[in-house]
């Protein structure tokens, strides 16, 4: 079913016809037009580029993470606080691709809610911004919070 | 009145012919409302035993209570909340919270808390610190002897029972490390704080009402003192 394109080089794959209604009024059926090894493999770099990123914010502030778990915040709170940060980039991208679908649709002049694909989208973004927030945290657990270490405090 | 107490305490760091022992079976009864000072040098205990009186590092054996009570028999959420609740910190570095303002690090303990400000008392620790026109700075804008004097403000503002100070003049110049060791000192009179601190520094360990001397793991002197 899935039918091969070759455009510039790059590998497309049709996905099936989509119904759009214009602001005129008139339907009308257009390709969609999705790679998507392209997209995984955008996704995951996304994923690792922000793992990192985050990460790499947290050794910088290794020592304002340790001070926090000195003068009294617990684990469960220090991994709400990430998850938080992680629920608030969330909002921040689903309004940024709200933004985007609303440019695309008023350029090409068409009006399609894509409840479907936006709630998908939204839960895997979801699960990516929590993942990214969190993992770190637990991957430097005993660095960041290890304060049996006999004086290194001073 | 007992407000502190440490009994039959020991640390052992590494293992096998690493072992080192940091403290060995010291008990301690500290007063309610004294300033306390460990005077030691370099690898004597003296930091050992001040993380182990706070919570921080669990001893190889021995029972710390905190106002009665036992803080290594409770689980690390409540011990964390405890610390916050009634232990102030003063340290030689990485003090304060660099994403933070001046005001912000101030009331950190209360926020986690979930606590009500008091306005007015933290505006009068801050007028007594001088720090009214940093109130607003962040901590790298700020001097040695003032982000010292932000951490002394932070341990005040929660109302602790108690507060650890771990060489907190060590980093400070002559005359910044006078004015800090005067602020706790007048922490621990107009707010009847009991003040314990770690210093390698005899002249500074002068202010206090009793001097801790620690020398191998073990408390070699404790001698009270009067002081104006």
């Amino acid at each position: 079913m899935i039918e091969d394109n070759d455009i510039g080089g790059i590998s497309i794959y049709d996905m099936g016809l989509k119904e759009f209604t214009r602001y005129n009024g008139s339907i009308e059926e257009i390709p969609l037009l999705v790679d998507n090894e392209m997209m995984i493999v955008g996704l995951i770099m996304f994923f690792i580029l922000c793992y990192y990123l985050n990460k790499n914010y947290l050794i910088n502030h290794q020592r304002d993470y340790m001070m926090m778990r000195i003068v009294g915040m617990t684990k469960r709170e220090m991994l709400i606080k990430e998850v938080e940060k992680g629920f608030y980039s969330f909002v921040i991208i689903n309004i940024m691709n709200i933004t985007l679908i609303l440019l695309v649709e008023s350029y090409f002049q068409i009006v399609y809610i894509p409840i479907v694909e936006f709630l998908v989208m939204s839960f895997i973004c979801l699960g990516i911004c929590v993942v990214i927030y969190m993992m770190p945290l637990y991957v430097l657990w005993n660095d960041l919070i290890n304060i049996d270490n006999g004086g290194g405090l001073s | 009145m007992i407000i502190l107490e440490g009994k039959n305490l020991r640390k052992t760091y590494g293992y096998a012919e690493n072992k080192v022992d940091a403290i060995k079976n010291i008990s301690i009864e500290i007063e309610e409302g004294s300033f306390v000072a460990v005077v030691g040098t370099s690898g004597s205990g003296k930091s050992t035993l001040l993380h182990v009186l706070a919570g921080l590092v669990k001893p190889n054996a021995g029972k710390v209570y905190l106002q009665g009570e036992s803080l290594y028999d409770m689980n690390d959420d409540r011990l964390t909340r405890l610390r916050r609740r009634k232990m102030g910190f003063v340290f030689q570095f990485f003090n304060l919270i660099t994403t933070h303002n001046v005001i912000e690090n101030i009331v950190l303990l209360i926020h986690l808390d979930n606590r009500q400000v008091d306005e007015e008392y933290v505006d009068e620790i801050i007028d007594l610190l001088k720090l009214k026109e940093k109130k607003y700075a962040f901590i790298h804008e700020l001097s040695g002897g003032q982000q010292q004097r932000v951490a002394i403000a932070r341990a005040l503002a929660s109302k602790p029972a108690i507060i650890f100070a771990d060489e907190p003049t060590g980093n400070l110049d002559a005359k910044s490390s006078q004015e800090v060791i005067q602020l706790l000192k007048i922490a621990q009179r107009k707010y009847h704080e009991t003040v314990i601190m770690v210093t390698h520094d005899e002249m500074i360990a002068n202010v206090a009402d009793r001097i801790l001397r620690i020398e191998d793991g073990q408390i070699i002197q404790d001698t009270a003192q009067k002081n104006e």
